[in-house]
């Protein structure tokens, strides 16, 4: 019954991935070459990777988490070891169409378990020892020419900081356009490095907002739920159908810190970032855009291998991440970590988490100059 | 040419013995009392004009009071509330006393950082509130990892107590301090199993900053840390079974040392003096200190056995703190504009916690610094997303009509006569009875840059002049 059931399920995904397939040949095949845009994508709170890419052929897995393995029948397999969690169906269909990778074993040496040490170790491209106070992308921004834009959306611009001349950092979209496009243009030389700073930044939001009010409103997009998570991703979609300058956007998504009764609450985000993720993907292969864009996750850590006492996971270390987009090479990439062989109780991360940064930068963005991921070597074959 | 310098030198000679022309002007008494502290009514400056700089140094720094304008809320001197003693007491469930003492805590926090705030709008003593805050961002700690008001209340009143006082004091008693030791794991800095934590920040950050230690001198100041805990109250406590204490060698000096010694250690280092004065240059002066100057004040530092205040007297009488090319090229942190405006207009809010929330916006949450390097400051103060913050903070409060005020424990009742208890927004009584050319020069550090609208009313033109980027330089 169990093996039905499954199969049911399989040929509906198949007849879903069919459906989402058709759409970019009519309107997206002979787009002309543009500028590619990357979508950063901080799972916040640390995401339980063993639940989101499930190890489910592995005996250990369920050994470790008597109580939060996911069903075997449940999890959608993607091969003979690996298969997604449930509530991630909505990515199955890019995945069948090799739009989809996994990076395991993400780290670094030393982990730090603390949240706000981990995300900065992560955000700037830093080992457990040193600070750094800018984003890892920004000798990236700062070097791009004038009129090229950035935008966070949220509370920080984490990857995105240290490049306030181009890159916005938005709490509020609709608020940001309304507001900043009434500010004043100041032209004026000055020999104050502070005064030169805030009327960059000025201008910058001012001319930014006079771009974003011509785009097309984000809630003309259909097809998008109405939790901030796919509202963040339709103002993306809008603001990359509109043509507009931005080449990287940064989002989150919160709540991953599941100590406790882990099981519903993973799996209504999960369910949460799927949809917002193939509304996405849906809107720009309509809109013949899919091929430019890749969208990259990170989070803080990933969560311990066994579960704590209270049907939740504690702060781990190495945690799988997914690349989505029209250029990437579908597949499984970086190294599975060993479920038996655990540091203190820890997956052992195999990959250092650069490695996935400098893939990016050099082959997405045909940027190998971040002084930080020099002595990293890129993964191979990641894009087409 | 030459002729005309010297007459030029003597005229002004003849003047300077001629005493009132050294006598500061709007501008100069503006850029020492902001600079020190925070914007003032424009009234404030007229007992300052009279001064040189001299005298005006020498009042700033006569009055070094710290304590205080509002009483401790009457949490703070209560028993430490923990969870550990929370189980002992009443015998429930360790979760069940978790959950409730963490919602007390976050309770406490909430006030805590409206104390705070209002303690900085309301204070007489606003150098003392500037050193307190200096002192915050270089001692950090972050209520979301300590988790407890009554312990970082505590370490706010040790700061705030010798904010004009000791480094040697300061350093001595942060590296005992209990929230100190929670935010940097000291507790878990056992003799087999070393943390390395705060005597990583101890070095890097508190004194010697970086380059001035090597990775062996971390392992070995951790070891003399270690042991140095907290008892079941959450006071300090050395642990002598946890303590290693073998022989070390720190900055190439051998000895069974201790945390104690480790102090002692640091502060024979002329990278300490340094790295404070660099810190206190980029606070009072510019981005940019002057290395010469600022070796030359580490070691008159030194010799003065590490006492704050004449460092700050000679801060304060340098050519560099009035050099004009110094003035407006600082930005004011969230605290100094929120602060600042209050006090400039004579504002006293009922409720502080929007205002805690807009500066949390602006990027700076009370007692939650980014990280333990703490506030970066600077440029890193403006973005999109906090400048659209500062504006609409500013024209909201500025708009907005102030009640007449209404006694509670948050209106200072020795400012109470110069609260604004009007219908009319607060630019319209903002130096009621001055000339706008002279308003403008006590607002603004130098000319705005958005052109008035024509026809702009006095009122419209104050608020107009707030909005302006200058506005956010000091």
């Amino acid at each position: 019954m169990m093996e039905t059931d499954l199969r049911r399920r399989r040929l509906l995904q198949q007849l879903l991935a069919g459906a989402a397939l058709s759409l970019p040949l009519a309107s997206g095949q002979a787009a002309p070459s543009r500028p590619r845009v990357l979508v950063l994508l901080e799972l916040q709170g640390a995401n339980d990777s063993l639940n989101t890419l499930v190890p489910y052929a592995d005996p250990a897995y369920r050994r470790l988490r008597p109580r939060l393995a996911i069903a075997r029948e449940q999890v959608i397999a993607l091969d003979e070891r690996r298969g997604l969690h449930p509530a991630l169906a909505p990515l199955l269909p890019l995945w069948q169409a090799g739009d989809m990778a996994f990076v395991e074993g993400l780290g670094y040496a030393s982990p730090n378990r603390s949240h706000f040490r981990s995300i900065d170790i992560w955000e700037s491209a830093s080992g457990a020892d040193r600070f750094l106070s800018g984003g890892w992308l920004a000798p990236y921004l700062q070097s791009r020419p004038a009129g090229k834009r950035f935008i966070a959306l949220g509370e920080d611009a984490g990857p995105l900081a240290g490049s306030p001349d181009n890159t916005l950092l938005i709490n509020n979209f609709e608020a940001f356009v309304n507001n900043a496009k009434r500010l004043r243009r100041v032209q004026q030389e000055t020999a104050n490095p502070a005064l030169r700073h805030l009327l960059s930044v000025q201008n910058a939001m001012q001319a930014a907002a006079l771009d974003f009010a011509r785009a097309e409103k984000p809630a003309e997009l259909k097809g998008f739920g109405k939790d901030p998570f796919s509202r963040d991703m339709q103002t993306i979609a809008s603001l990359i159908s509109s043509q507009s300058s931005v080449g990287i956007y940064k989002l989150g998504l919160a709540g991953f810190d599941t100590h406790a009764a882990q099981l519903p609450r993973h799996g209504r985000l999960l369910t949460q970032l799927a949809k917002g993720l193939r509304a996405f993907s849906d809107e720009l292969k309509r809109r013949g855009r899919w091929q430019d864009v890749l969208i990259m996750s990170y989070s803080e850590f990933g969560r311990r291998a066994a579960e704590n006492g209270s049907a939740g996971t504690d702060h781990g270390t190495a945690a799988a991440h997914f690349l989505l987009g029209g250029g990437v090479r579908g597949g499984f990439y970086g190294e599975s970590p060993s479920l038996t062989r655990l540091s203190d109780g820890d997956l052992i991360a195999g990959v250092d988490y650069r490695r996935y940064y400098r893939t990016v930068a050099r082959d997405w963005l045909g940027f190998d100059e971040l002084p930080l991921l020099k002595e990293h070597q890129a993964l191979p074959g990641l894009f087409a | 040419m030459g002729k005309w310098i010297r007459g030029l030198s003597v005229l002004s000679l003849l003047l300077a013995v001629a005493a009132p022309v050294q006598a500061l002007t709007d501008a100069q008494a503006r850029h020492l009392l902001v600079r020190s502290g925070f914007d003032r009514p424009p009234a404030d400056y007229q007992r300052w004009l009279k001064a040189d700089r001299e005298e005006a140094v020498a009042r700033l720094l006569s009055d070094t009071r710290t304590d205080p304008a509002l009483a401790a809320p009457d949490w703070a001197e209560a028993p430490v509330l923990s969870v550990y003693n929370e189980v002992q007491r009443s015998g429930e469930p360790r979760a069940q006393v978790s959950k409730r003492v963490r919602q007390q805590q976050s309770q406490w926090q909430r006030e805590l950082e409206e104390w705070l705030l209002a303690n900085t709008v309301l204070s007489e003593h606003p150098l003392a509130e500037r050193m307190t805050a200096f002192w915050h961002n270089r001692f950090t700690s972050s209520f979301t990892k300590v988790g407890n008001a009554q312990l970082l209340y505590r370490q706010h009143m040790f700061l705030r107590r010798h904010a004009l006082g000791n480094f040697e004091t300061l350093l001595r008693g942060i590296v005992r301090d209990p929230a100190m030791l929670i935010y940097l794991d000291n507790r878990q800095n056992r003799k087999d199993h070393p943390n390395e934590n705060l005597a990583r920040e101890l070095l890097e950050l508190f004194s010697l900053g970086e380059g001035h230690y090597t990775e062996q001198d971390i392992r070995e100041a951790a070891r003399a840390l270690s042991g140095w805990s907290l008892d079941g109250d959450l006071a300090f406590q050395i642990r002598t079974r946890q303590h290693d204490a073998g022989e070390k060698v720190i900055f190439g000096q051998r000895g069974r040392f201790d945390g104690d010694d480790l102090v002692s250690l640091i502060l024979q280092q002329p990278a300490t003096a340094e790295f404070l004065v660099a810190a206190l240059w980029r606070e009072f002066i510019s981005p940019q200190p002057d290395p010469q100057l600022v070796s030359r004040w580490a070691a008159q530092l030194r010799e003065q056995h590490y006492e704050i205040q004449p460092l700050l007297e000679t801060i304060f009488l340098s050519d560099a703190f009035w050099d004009p090319r110094h003035r407006g090229v600082l930005i004011k942190s969230p605290l100094q504009l929120v602060a600042g405006t209050l006090r400039a207009f004579s504002i006293a809010p009922r409720d502080y916690r929007p205002l805690v929330v807009a500066m949390r916006r602006m990027g700076q949450w009370l007692l939650n610094p980014p990280n333990v390097k703490g506030w970066p400051g600077y440029t890193d103060w403006i973005d999109a997303s906090r400048w659209l913050t500062r504006r609409s903070f500013l024209h909201r409060l500025l708009s907005t009509p102030q009640g007449p005020a209404q006694g509670g424990a948050m209106d200072n009742p020795m400012r109470s006569g110069g609260v604004l208890q009007t219908d009319a927004a607060p630019p319209a009584l903002y130096g009621t009875g001055m000339a706008r050319s002279r308003l403008q020069s006590l607002l603004l550090v130098s000319a705005p840059v958005q052109p008035l609208p024509p026809g702009a009313t006095r009122e419209a033109t104050i608020k107009h002049w707030a909005l302006d980027p200058v506005y956010q330089l000091y």
